[in-house]
């Protein structure tokens, strides 16, 4: 898994590729709390190049966005697809993660809270 | 078996599911950075009209992981046993491990149930409550909700045996469709 940070229209994103299992799913999630803990306060984490996630994986996209929810910072899941996609529908959490279809959508939800 | 009836766990030692004649079989060691090539080895052998082989790859993997770090406590000394089979119509497996069962089968189900009321309601906000069942063994690897996607994924069933370090699983596949027949 590799991560890759970059700046969109002033929102962080972070382009998740390649596997996010068991070996992978704590350095996702210690990135990101890192990102939290240096006032990194709007997080589009973008799955176009996620290709596997299991239950460690999912886990720590409940982590991160717990802690999001908790410290009132703003965070989407953009371009999630194929097995990904799968997993999380089989764990029925579509409804409960901030998921949106694309970066650009992200953006604007994202400005549109402010 | 109907769909409604396995979205809980339930031990049932003398389901056919356990039956492992014609089934293909491999022994593993309790070696967690194998898991992956372990399932891999053994979907090998599934044919490629089955959809989504890699959701089947990571179903396959996820009942090693409980075996290996849950059933068998990642103890090198202990294996995972694994049977299988595989059509374009099914996938079957029961996979076995040296533990000593899972014993929180009771205290899943209601969680489970706790987690689907929520669901059922649009209750997001209790849910965040029922998002990951952990135990006091469960480690920072765990994700807790292995089980929940496999309730789903295993559309045919998924029973324990009666000392419930063995798990038999069945999902039945629909046939791609290539085209329509005229006439």
């Amino acid at each position: 898994m590799e991560l890759k940070l970059r700046n969109r229209s002033g929102v962080t994103v972070v382009e998740i590729e390649g596997e996010v299992d068991l070996f992978h799913a704590n350095k996702l999630k210690q990135f990101v709390t890192e990102l939290f803990a240096d006032n990194v306060n709007r997080v589009i984490l973008d799955m176009q190049a996620m290709t596997y996630i299991d239950s460690s994986g999912i886990g720590a996209l409940l982590h991160i966005f717990s802690e999001a929810k908790k410290g009132k910072r703003h965070i989407f899941f953009s371009n999630i697809h194929g097995s990904v996609k799968k997993v999380i529908e089989l764990t029925k959490l579509t409804g409960y993660f901030p998921i949106v279809g694309d970066i650009e959508v992200a953006i604007e939800r994202l400005a549109s809270e402010g | 078996m109907a769909e409604e009836a396995i979205k809980e766990l339930r031990v049932v030692p003398d389901s056919p599911l356990f039956n492992t004649d014609n089934m293909f079989y491999k022994k593993f060691a309790s070696d967690l950075r194998q898991i992956r090539y372990f399932a891999l080895v053994i979907v090998q052998k599934a044919p490629a009209e089955i959809q989504e082989i890699n959701l089947l790859e990571q179903q396959i993997s996820e009942l090693l992981q409980n075996a290996v770090k849950h059933g068998n406590g990642m103890d090198p000394k202990k294996s995972v046993e694994v049977w299988y089979s595989f059509s374009p119509q099914h996938a079957h497996l029961i996979v076995q491990d040296e533990g000593e069962g899972f014993k929180e089968l009771e205290q899943w189900n209601e969680f489970n149930r706790k987690r689907l009321a929520c669901l059922r309601e649009q209750n997001f906000e209790e849910l965040a409550n029922y998002v990951a069942f952990t135990t006091e063994r469960s480690t920072d690897m765990d994700g807790g909700n292995a089980m929940f996607a496999a309730t789903e994924y295993w559309n045919r069933g998924l029973v324990f045996n009666e000392r419930r370090n063995g798990i038999a699983v069945y999902r039945s596949f629909q046939l791609k469709e290539y085209g329509r027949r005229i006439g």
